[in-house]
């Protein structure tokens, strides 16, 4: 159910590149897992990026090299958002929970979510973000990016390597070989966006 | 990528350019202004624009409002397009529409021209009027027109009202374009005839109820107008009124919604509507009700009683009116008479006259009408028709202030009101979440719960309430008539602590009005404890503690209520009390900040709710106190002392010229002696902190006339002998000051004499602070009035008021005033020293022994000035100081061998 929806995306057209989203997928679900497992605490996750993981884990395994760190981050970023879409996917349409690697995933949602939010609407207190990080749809946010992709690529790889990459302004101005001020703009421009479609009444 | 996709990425590059331009521009107009012209014609840009910079604001940013704006824009457009597009009227004249040929024109608006035009197919000659609409309308809104006409025709043939010109038929003609027929009114707009017939007031209100029964027969069969203004309105030369174009502008600009969806440029159309009557929601492409046109009977009404518009927009272009409309608070109808400069415009409605009539309940009646928040306004025209009745009938309107309460609130969270009002918060926090839960079973049971221990707080309360209030306080005054009852008060009051101690108003299930009944009784007993008036024991302290619970109980009842204005006034007394003890006993700026919230809450009260006179006789108090406290001489400092004592002034005088009762009338006389008489130093400062003498004696010979006349009346008061006595003492003061020595001590001397008869009568620490204070003005007047000094006299005095101020509380000792008065006592015990010491006939021993005397006495008074340096200054000090120091430099000269 969930490599079809990864291939499925412009970005894994390649086949290659396909196999290593399929691949990434799986190794960033089980890194999320253990990250986010009951036992372990939130705090332990917050100077480590997924992705990161993710890379120093595939680079050590045999069938799925990545190519090069960059483009192996833009790709990481973007599955990590397909990983909680479809975890999002799910939940809605069983509503079933309680087991590992549900409640896992939920506190991955949370944590990106209130990560989100602190993005988009830096002016709130954490408080607050956390409340309204359980609202957070992330099938809308998702769909708000796709949308955003088809106006600039540049500017939908900048919200996810910020998102679900969880790199600074900084890092993704190396991760997409541009300056930093474009990656600023871009994300000016990328917030209003998204929240604005956010914010939106749900079309019928 | 194919070339759509180019030119997609292209513009939104370009977007991206123009918004990162924008978002380094923090004032909202100049950004709206920056993307308009980066966009220059095109729209779509633009819109998108705006809508993503609204989205960054959760409130809506109302400037970048993408609704708002855009259709303002393109509205703007339509208007300034409209020359070009316009119908050639002279074209009309002659033509046939229908069974109707057209005959001459009436008028051009903004929605089109209106013909007189004839019934050609029967035998009478039925005049009609016939309005063509514009034809720059979309061609979308154009060719709906007829088919809704025959909807809705049957609807608003039911429009059958002898105030409304009845729409009697409507179609397109051959050009496509929308025509109504209509019945025929002879007459003139409403605004017109009531300058040309110079209406009074009650006839325009008459009239306007007229308008009202019309506008609420139609919404009746929920017809809205929704474009209501003056030229809608006729008056026929019977003297009726006549609404005109009922239901047609919903004919011409079909609801916001359904063109949103279908063509969202047809948007536009809506500003063909008149921008100034137009309300916030029809501004905001908001849904549309009956509350629409209550908004707009309050603009005409508005224009009625002031011939104004109720906004200050920047320029007449549609786009200002609008912001103007949506962002800004209406001017209230009775500052426009006031303030406004268009004299010969309100010949006949800007007379002073119908500015007192417009003050209160008129200037709320409008604001309720033109409330922002449609919920607010009237629930129906009919409910605003029978206000303006209740008005006129002079029973009270059921338009309230609505800003009160919020204007509390926000007051309330500007300043931090510690424990108190967080507590509060905390209270009705629980009190929500109580009533919103879902489990409502066990909500109910707390609310039983609640109840029931509610009734019992209140029998409790009754029982203790009668032992705190009728026994112990009644006991109290009365004991304050038999000398030598100090001590039993004092216990009296003290078990009073005990009772108030006992009421346990910790819960939520307490009601404002217990709560306010407790404050009020702690306030009561700070009062007494305390020495703001006459009437206390001087334990500062302990009056302190006592304003503070009744404060917290008193602002937990306002929280509640909060357009209470016995509540209010309660809670500003109480802060007037603690600011004044606080004071008293030193700690100058815990006193300024106590008397300063006094002040705000006061004037917030008395401004928006002008009946509350008690409030506003305690906010002048407070003000006085509150100038009595802040010393300094800096141009702000100075600008304060002056501006507040005119401010208090002002209110006690305004209270006066209104129709109070006695008992109010003498509360208020005898406060505004206070006043003048405290503030009349401050009052005449001159910006360089030098004093006008003039108005100085002019408000301290005022207060003296005030406070006689109400002694007379009642010489056997004990408050109004304690404000003689105080007004002649600050009238002496001031004479001292400027030196008028003679005149000084005449004032004194009566003031003295009075305190003296008051202390021997209830004994009460405070009374007696206030005959020392006398006696130092006294002795200080005489020693400069009388020639020879008499120095046994004063001596004699001098020794008096040194036995008083031994005597006083501990926590009095070491008020300023006290500290004053003994200073100047001392000093004045060296002076005779000094004097005694020149005298020929004293041996050099004596000599010696009088200067070294003089000299002590000058110590002591140094040292009792050095404490003084917080309240006085320490430039004040100083002078005082060096003074001293001249004067020890004197009895050495006087005697070689002084040490």
């Amino acid at each position: 159910m969930t490599s079809s929806q990864t291939a499925s995306t412009p970005l894994a057209a390649d086949s290659s590149l396909a196999a290593l989203a399929a691949s990434t997928y799986q190794e960033l679900r089980r890194i999320a897992q253990i990250h986010f497992s009951a036992e372990r605490s939130d705090h332990t996750l917050q100077r480590t990026a997924l992705i990161n993981e993710a890379y120093l884990r595939l680079a050590q395994g045999e069938s799925q090299r990545p190519t090069d760190h960059p483009s192996f981050l833009r790709l990481a970023s973007r599955v990590m958002r397909n990983i909680l879409v479809d975890h999002a996917r799910t939940k809605a349409a069983t509503k079933r929970g309680g087991d590992v690697e549900i409640v896992s995933l939920d506190r991955t949602i949370a944590h990106y979510g209130t990560q989100c939010l602190a993005d988009l609407i830096p002016g709130e207190s954490s408080e607050t973000t956390r409340m309204l990080a359980l609202e957070l749809d992330f099938i809308a946010l998702d769909q708000a990016i796709e949308k955003l992709a088809r106006l600039s690529v540049r500017q939908s790889q900048v919200v996810d390597l910020k998102f679900f990459g969880q790199q600074s302004i900084e890092e993704i101005a190396t991760t997409l070989n541009t300056s930093i001020a474009t990656v600023k703009r871009d994300w000016a421009v990328a917030r209003l966006f998204l929240l604005r479609e956010l914010r939106a009444e749900p079309n019928p | 990528m194919s070339n759509d996709n180019i030119d997609v990425s292209q513009r939104w590059e370009r977007i991206g350019e123009i918004i990162a331009a924008a978002l380094d521009i923090a004032d909202p107009v100049k950004r709206e202004s920056l993307v308009r012209q980066e966009c220059g014609d095109d729209t779509s840009t633009y819109r998108e624009i705006v809508s993503l910079l609204a989205a960054d604001r959760a409130d809506g940013d109302l400037l970048s409002d993408a609704a708002m704006v855009s259709a303002l824009r393109a509205g703007a457009a339509a208007v300034a397009d409209a020359p070009t597009t316009r119908v050639q009227h002279s074209e009309w004249i002659g033509h046939r529409l229908g069974a109707y040929e057209i005959v001459r024109e009436i008028a051009t608006g903004g929605m089109g021209s209106v013909f007189a035009a004839k019934r050609v197919d029967t035998q009478y000659e039925a005049q009609v009027a016939i309005k063509i609409v514009r034809d720059d309308l979309s061609a979308r809104a154009r060719e709906g027109v007829e088919s809704r006409f025959r909807a809705e025709r049957q609807m608003l043939a039911s429009l059958n009202h002898p105030n409304i010109a009845r729409l009697i038929d409507g179609g397109v003609t051959e050009r496509g374009l929308p025509y109504f027929v209509l019945e025929y009114v002879d007459g003139e707009p409403l605004d017109r005839y009531c300058e040309t017939h110079q209406a009074s007031i009650a006839e325009r209100l008459a009239v306007f109820r007229d308008i009202c029964s019309a506008v609420h027969f139609a919404h009746q069969r929920l017809i809205v107008h929704r474009d209501l203004k003056p030229s809608n309105i006729l008056i026929d030369k019977s003297g009726r009124v006549k609404l005109l174009d009922f239901g047609i502008a919903r004919l011409v600009h079909p609801p916001a919604a359904a063109l949103n969806m279908q063509a969202p440029e047809a948007t536009p159309t809506l500003f063909a509507l008149t921008p100034a009557y137009a309300s916030p929601e029809q501004i905001k492409n908001e849904p549309i009700t009956t509350a629409s046109d209550v908004y707009s009977l309050g603009v005409v009404l508005y224009r009625l009683l002031t011939g104004e518009s109720p906004y200050r927009a920047k320029t007449t272009h549609p786009l200002d009116i609008a912001r103007a409309i949506v962002e800004t608070d209406p001017i209230r109808p009775s500052d426009v008479t006031r303030t406004g400069t268009s004299d010969d415009q309100r010949s006949t409605v800007g007379t002073s006259r119908s500015n007192r009539a417009l003050r209160g309940d008129l200037d709320n009646i409008v604001l309720k009408a033109m409330h922002k928040d449609p919920s607010r306004r009237y629930a129906s025209a009919e409910q605003l028709s029978e206000d303006i009745g209740r008005f006129l009938a002079h029973t009270p309107v059921i338009a309230r202030p609505n800003t009160l309460a919020y204007r509390m609130q926000r007051f309330i969270q500007r300043n931090r009101w510690s424990a108190t009002f967080a507590s509060v918060a905390v209270v009705g926090l629980l009190a929500g979440i109580a009533a919103t839960s879902h489990q409502a079973a066990i909500a109910r049971d707390a609310l039983a719960r609640m109840e029931s221990q509610r009734l019992r707080a209140e029998r409790h309360f009754a029982s203790v309430r009668s032992i705190a209030k009728d026994t112990i306080f009644a006991v109290n005054t009365d004991l304050r008539k038999i000398p030598g009852t100090l001590e039993v008060r004092s216990k009296t009051l003290d078990r009073a602590v005990q009772y108030l101690n006992e009421l346990t108003l910790d819960g939520q299930s307490v009601s404002p009005a217990l709560l306010a009944e407790a404050g009020a009784g702690w306030r009561e007993l700070a009062h007494a404890t305390g020495a703001l008036e006459e009437a206390g024991l001087g334990q500062l302290k302990k009056s302190v503690e006592y304003s503070f619970k009744g404060i917290e109980l008193l602002g937990r009842a306002l929280r509640a209520e909060p357009t209470n204005a016995a509540f209010a006034s309660q809670l500003v007394h109480a802060l007037r009390i603690v600011g004044s003890d606080l004071g008293t006993g030193g700690d100058l700026d815990e006193s300024k900040l106590w008397l300063q919230r006094a002040v705000d809450i006061g004037e917030v009260f008395s401004e928006a709710t002008p009946r509350t006179q008690d409030a506003r006789r305690q906010t002048a108090l407070a003000l006085t106190l509150h100038v009595f406290y802040v010393r300094g001489s800096s141009a702000e400092d100075i600008r304060r002392q002056v501006n507040y004592s005119n401010r208090a002034r002002a209110l006690l005088e305004t209270l006066l010229a209104e129709n109070i009762d006695q008992k109010m009338r003498s509360r208020v006389e005898s406060a505004l002696a206070d006043v003048l008489g405290t503030l009349s130093e401050r009052a005449s400062l001159r910006p360089d902190g030098t004093i006008d003498e003039g108005v100085a004696l002019e408000w301290s010979a005022r207060a003296v006339e005030i406070a006689t006349k109400a002694y007379s009346a009642d010489p056997t008061n004990v408050t109004t002998a304690n404000k003689l006595a105080m007004a002649h003492l600050n009238a002496a003061v001031d004479r001292v000051k400027f030196k008028r020595p003679a005149q000084a001590a005449v004032h004194a001397n009566e003031s003295f004499a009075h305190f003296k008869r008051l202390a021997e009568l209830s004994g009460d620490p405070a009374t007696r602070t206030l005959l020392l204070f006398a006696t130092g003005v006294l002795v200080q007047a005489e020693a400069d009035s009388i020639s020879p000094v008499p120095v046994e006299a004063i001596r004699s005095k001098v020794q008096f008021a040194q036995s008083i101020a031994e005597q006083l509380p501990d926590d009095m000792k070491t008020s300023i005033n006290v500290l004053r008065s003994v200073s100047v006592l001392h000093g004045m015990d060296a002076q005779l020293f000094a004097i005694e010491a020149q005298l020929p006939t004293n041996s050099s021993a004596a000599r010696a022994r009088l200067c070294r005397q003089s000299v002590e006495a000058y110590s002591l008074a140094a040292s009792q000035r050095g404490r003084l340096d917080e309240f006085d200054g320490k430039a004040a000090v100083d002078r005082g100081l060096r003074d001293i120091v001249e004067k020890i430099a004197f009895c050495r000269a006087l005697v070689p061998t002084f040490p």
